[in-house]
C-alpha cells in the first residue's frame, strides 16, 4: 500500500506531479463532490449537479407515473458508489421483488412504518445514524414545516441526501390553497423534480387474443427548482409476464386473434 | 472497625495483645493501650482484595475472594480469605507454598494456606496441624483431587506450614476444632456452649433434624459445616454485579410523565454502565415502589440486545404507558436482568465517516420497538408464481452500516430501467364495468377509472399442488385471472378476478 509520486515533464517544460494514492488514502483527500446520480444519462444530463447531499429533494411523481422506478435507479447508483441507502416505504406497498437486486449491492434497508405519519419519525432516526448517503421517504404526505426544518438540519449535519416523494399532489395543492406551508417550496426543498408519464400503447407481444402488452413508457422529468428548468425523457420498460414470454421449445397453441371476437360476452338463451 | 464499637479485623500485632474480631472497641483498647482503630473502608478493602485476587490468579485459574460470598454461616472468615481451586494443578504442597509466597509478597502480613475437600476444612487447615486449640493432627501427603480447595489467609499468623487434609477425611479432621471457628451468632454460640457442644465433632454427632428443630436454619448450616459439607468454593473471578439504577421520586407520582422524565436519565446511566462492561441488555426489570409499600415489576425485553439508551427508553416507555398502577409510585428502579456481550466492530481509521454498526442497530431497534418487528426489512426474491409471492420482506438482524464518500466510480454501462411493481398489503375489492371490448372501467376508492387498454387474463391457481390450497392470509382458493389495465391517466394496474366468486380486486400497480 505504498504511495508513489510520478513526476514527468509536461508541455511547457514544467513538471506535472501526480500522486497515485491507494483507495483508502484517497478518501481522505478532499475533492469536489457532486450530488447523487440516477445512472440514467438523459436524467443526469438534465440535472448536472445531481441530487444534492445535505439537502431535501422533493419528488413530485403521481401514482403510477414511474416515480418508484426512478427512485430505485437513484438508490442503485448510490449503492454502486459505495454509500448506504435507506428507503422509508410509508405506504408499505413496494413489492420486494422490485427492489431485491439492490440488497445485493450494499447496505440497503427498507423501513415500513405502521402508518404514514410515522414515516417522518423513521426518517429522523435514520438520518441521525449518519450511516446513509441517501434516505428516501416514499409516498408520504407533505411534512409539517417544523418536521421539514428538523430533517433539513439533520440531512445537512450528516451530509445525507434526503429525497421526499409526496403521496398525493392534491394535498400539496390544497395546503397551498388554504394558506398552509406544506409545499415543496414551503418545506425547504432545494431541488424539485416533477415526473409525468406518457401513455404506452399495448403492442402484441405474442400472437393471439390477450397477447398484447404495454410498450416501454416514456417518462418526462422536469426540473422545477434547483437549477435551470430542464426536461429529460426516460424510457422505462415494463417487464413481460411469463405467459407472454415465448419459449423456444414450446409451440404457441393459442388460436390467432379474430377481429370479430368479443371477450366476456355471454350467450343468451 | 465497622460501625462504632466492634472490631472486625486485626493486625497480627493487635492479636498478640489479645485483640480479636468481634470484640468491643473499648475492650480492645483496654487490652492494647496504643491500639490504632481505623474506620472500615469497603472500597479500600475491595481494592486490596482485587490486588490479592489478581496475584493469586497466577497460581490457579479459579480464585474467589470470600468477601464476595457475603457473610454466611462462616461469618468472620470474610475479607481475609480467598478460595483457590487446586484441582488438577499437580503437587498440592508446592501449590500451597506458592500461594503463601505470593500472598506474603503483597506485604499485607503473613499468610497461611490449607488444602482440603471443603472450604471449611481448608480454612481450619490454615491453622495447621495443631488446630485452633492446639489439638494435634497428623496427615499424610495426598495428590490433587477434584474439588480440592486451598484457603490462603494473608492477614494471619506466620510460621504455620500449609496442611493438606486427605480426600474424604474433612469431617474427621474438623472434629477436634472448636465451634467458635464458625463464628456463630451470639445466641447460637451461647446455646451450644450451654449444651456443652464445643467442638465440630460434638456438633456433627447430633442428628440433623433435631439440630434444625432446635436451632433453626442457622443451626442446620453450622451442623453441615461441622460435617465438612460446605457449598462455598472458588469461581472464575468476574464482576457479576449487573448494573442497576434507583431513583427516588421525592413523593408519590400518579402520572406517567414524571416517571418518563426520570426514566430517561436512569436509562442513560444504565446504558453507560452496560457499555462500560461491554454488555447489551436482553432483558430489563422495571420496578416501581408504590405508595402502599408494594413493588410493581415489569420485564422489558427488546427484540435484540442493546445498551443504547434511546432504544431502551422506547421499550420502557411503551411498558410504562400501558401500565395501570394501583397506587402512586414513589421510586423507580431499573436493572439489567439478562445481559449478553455487546457485539463490536473495529472502525475504519481511513474512512472519515465510518458509521458505527452498534448505533445503526440501536436505531433499527428503536424503529422496531415502535413500528413492529417487521418494520426494518430487506427485500428478497422468492420462487412464487403469484405476483404477491414472488418476493418477501425478510428481517435482518445484522445491521450493516457503511458510509463511503461516493468517490467510487461505477463503470457499469447504464441500462434501461424497468418499471417497479407496487403491491397493496391486501388486495382491494373493485367495482368493474364491462363494455363491448371487455374491461371498460373500474372504481377504486371513490373514483372511477376508465380503462384505455387491457391485457389478460393470466390464470393462476394458488398453491394448486396442495390439498388445502388457499391464498395468502386466508384468501379464497380457486383459480385467479390476472389482468393488466392501463387507465386514462396512464397508470398501469394489476387487477385480479377470482374465478369462483367473480369478484374483482386491485392487487397493485406499476410505478
Amino acid at each position: 500500500m505504498g504511495v508513489a509520486a510520478l513526476a514527468q515533464p509536461a508541455a511547457g517544460g514544467r513538471l506535472h506531479l501526480e500522486l497515485a494514492l491507494p483507495e483508502q488514502v484517497r478518501r481522505l483527500v478532499p475533492a469536489t463532490r457532486r450530488g447523487l446520480a440516477f445512472g440514467i444519462p438523459a436524467l443526469d444530463t438534465a440535472l448536472p449537479s445531481g441530487v444534492p447531499r445535505g439537502q431535501i429533494t422533493a419528488f413530485e411523481a403521481p401514482l403510477g407515473s414511474g416515480g418508484t422506478t426512478l427512485l430505485l435507479a437513484l438508490a442503485e447508483t448510490t449503492l454502486r458508489a459505495d454509500e448506504g441507502v435507506a428507503l422509508v416505504d410509508a405506504e408499505r406497498s413496494l413489492a420486494p421483488q422490485a427492489a431485491a437486486h439492490l440488497a445485493a449491492l450494499g447496505p440497503f434497508w427498507v423501513v415500513r412504518p405502521k402508518a404514514h405519519e410515522n414515516a417522518w419519525w423513521c426518517a429522523d432516526i435514520l438520518l441521525r445514524t449518519g450511516a446513509f448517503g441517501l434516505v428516501i421517504v416514499d409516498r408520504v404526505s407533505v411534512p409539517a414545516r417544523r418536521v421539514a426544518v428538523r430533517l433539513q438540519r439533520l440531512a445537512h449535519d450528516k451530509d445525507t441526501a434526503l429525497v421526499i416523494r409526496e403521496a398525493a399532489l392534491r394535498a400539496r395543492t390544497d395546503a397551498r390553497t388554504h394558506g398552509g406551508t406544506g409545499t415543496a417550496m414551503g418545506y425547504g426543498a432545494s431541488v424539485r423534480l416533477c415526473v409525468g408519464a406518457s401513455d404506452s400503447p399495448f403492442v402484441p407481444a405474442l400472437s393471439g387474443w390477450g397477447g398484447a402488452w404495454p410498450a416501454a413508457r416514456r417518462l418526462r422529468v422536469t426540473t422545477l427548482k434547483g437549477g435551470a428548468p430542464r426536461a429529460a425523457e426516460v424510457v422505462v420498460g415494463i417487464p413481460l409476464p411469463d405467459r407472454l414470454r415465448p419459449h423456444w421449445a414450446v409451440r404457441d397453441r393459442r388460436a390467432p386473434q379474430r377481429a370479430d371476437r368479443r371477450p366476456q360476452r355471454k350467450s343468451r338463451k | 472497625m465497622r460501625g462504632k464499637t466492634r472490631v472486625v479485623a486485626t493486625s497480627s500485632e493487635a492479636q498478640a495483645h489479645g485483640v480479636t474480631p468481634g470484640m468491643a472497641l473499648t475492650e480492645a483498647k483496654a487490652l492494647a493501650a496504643d491500639l490504632l482503630p481505623l474506620p472500615w473502608d469497603d472500597e479500600r478493602i475491595a481494592r486490596a482484595a482485587l490486588d490479592v485476587t489478581t496475584a493469586l490468579l497466577s497460581a490457579s485459574p479459579r480464585v474467589s475472594w470470600n468477601g464476595t460470598h457475603g457473610r454466611t454461616a462462616a461469618r468472620g472468615h470474610g475479607e481475609g480469605v480467598w478460595w483457590v481451586d487446586a484441582a488438577g494443578l499437580g503437587n498440592e504442597a508446592k501449590l500451597a507454598a506458592n500461594l503463601v509466597a505470593i500472598a506474603d509478597g503483597l506485604h499485607f502480613g503473613p499468610a497461611r494456606a490449607g488444602i482440603a475437600d471443603s472450604a471449611i476444612a481448608a480454612y481450619a487447615a490454615t491453622f495447621g496441624g495443631t488446630g485452633a486449640r492446639g489439638q494435634a493432627q497428623t496427615h499424610r501427603r495426598v495428590d490433587a483431587q477434584p474439588h480440592t480447595r486451598t484457603d490462603a489467609q494473608p492477614h494471619s499468623r506466620a510460621g504455620v506450614q500449609p496442611r493438606i487434609v486427605p480426600p474424604g477425611a474433612d469431617a474427621r479432621y474438623l472434629a477436634p476444632f472448636p465451634v467458635t471457628l464458625l463464628e456463630l451468632d451470639d445466641d447460637l454460640a451461647d446455646a451450644l456452649r450451654g449444651l456443652g457442644l464445643t467442638t465440630f465433632g460434638q456438633l456433627a454427632a447430633l442428628d440433623a433434624d433435631e439440630v434444625e428443630a432446635r436451632f433453626g436454619p442457622e443451626g442446620l448450616a453450622a451442623h453441615k459445616l461441622a460435617r465438612g459439607l460446605d457449598s462455598r468454593g472458588p469461581t472464575t473471578p468476574r464482576d457479576d454485579a449487573l448494573p442497576a439504577i434507583e431513583v427516588e421520586m421525592g413523593g408519590p407520582v400518579a402520572t406517567a410523565e414524571p416517571l418518563l422524565f426520570v426514566l430517561k436519565g436512569a436509562l442513560a446511566s444504565l446504558g453507560e454502565a452496560l457499555h462500560a462492561k461491554g454488555l447489551a441488555a436482553r432483558e430489563i426489570a422495571l420496578a416501581l415502589d408504590l405508595d402502599d409499600g408494594t413493588i410493581a415489576v415489569r420485564a422489558v425485553r427488546p427484540a435484540r440486545p442493546t445498551s443504547h439508551p434511546d432504544a431502551l427508553f422506547d421499550h420502557c416507555r411503551l411498558a410504562l404507558e400501558g401500565w395501570q398502577l394501583p397506587e402512586p409510585a414513589t421510586a423507580l428502579r431499573i436493572s439489567a436482568t439478562i445481559t449478553v456481550p455487546a457485539s463490536g466492530e473495529q472502525g475504519d481509521l481511513l474512512a472519515p465517516r465510518w458509521a458505527d454498526p452498534a448505533a445503526l442497530a440501536a436505531a433499527f431497534e428503536r424503529i422496531r420497538s415502535s413500528e413492529g418487528a417487521d418494520a426494518v426489512a430487506l427485500p428478497e426474491v422468492r420462487d412464487g408464481h403469484l405476483p404477491a409471492d414472488r418476493g418477501a420482506w425478510v428481517e435482518e438482524t445484522d445491521a450493516r452500516g457503511h458510509r463511503g464518500t461516493g468517490a467510487r466510480e461505477d463503470t457499469r454501462p447504464a441500462r434501461e430501467p424497468t418499471a417497479a411493481l407496487r403491491i397493496l398489503p391486501a388486495a382491494a375489492p373493485l367495482h368493474v364495468r364491462l363494455g363491448r371490448s371487455g374491461l371498460a372501467a373500474f372504481r377504486h376508492g371513490d373514483a372511477w377509472h376508465d380503462v384505455a387498454e387491457w391485457s389478460g387474463p393470466e390464470r393462476l391457481v394458488p398453491r394448486w399442488w396442495r390439498s388445502d390450497a388457499a391464498g395468502a392470509a386466508g384468501e379464497p382458493a380457486g383459480p385467479r385471472d390476472y389482468y393488466t389495465a392501463r387507465t386514462a391517466d396512464g397508470t398501469l394496474w394489476l387487477l385480479r378476478r377470482d374465478a369462483p366468486s367473480h369478484e374483482w380486486f386491485v392487487e397493485g400497480w406499476w410505478d
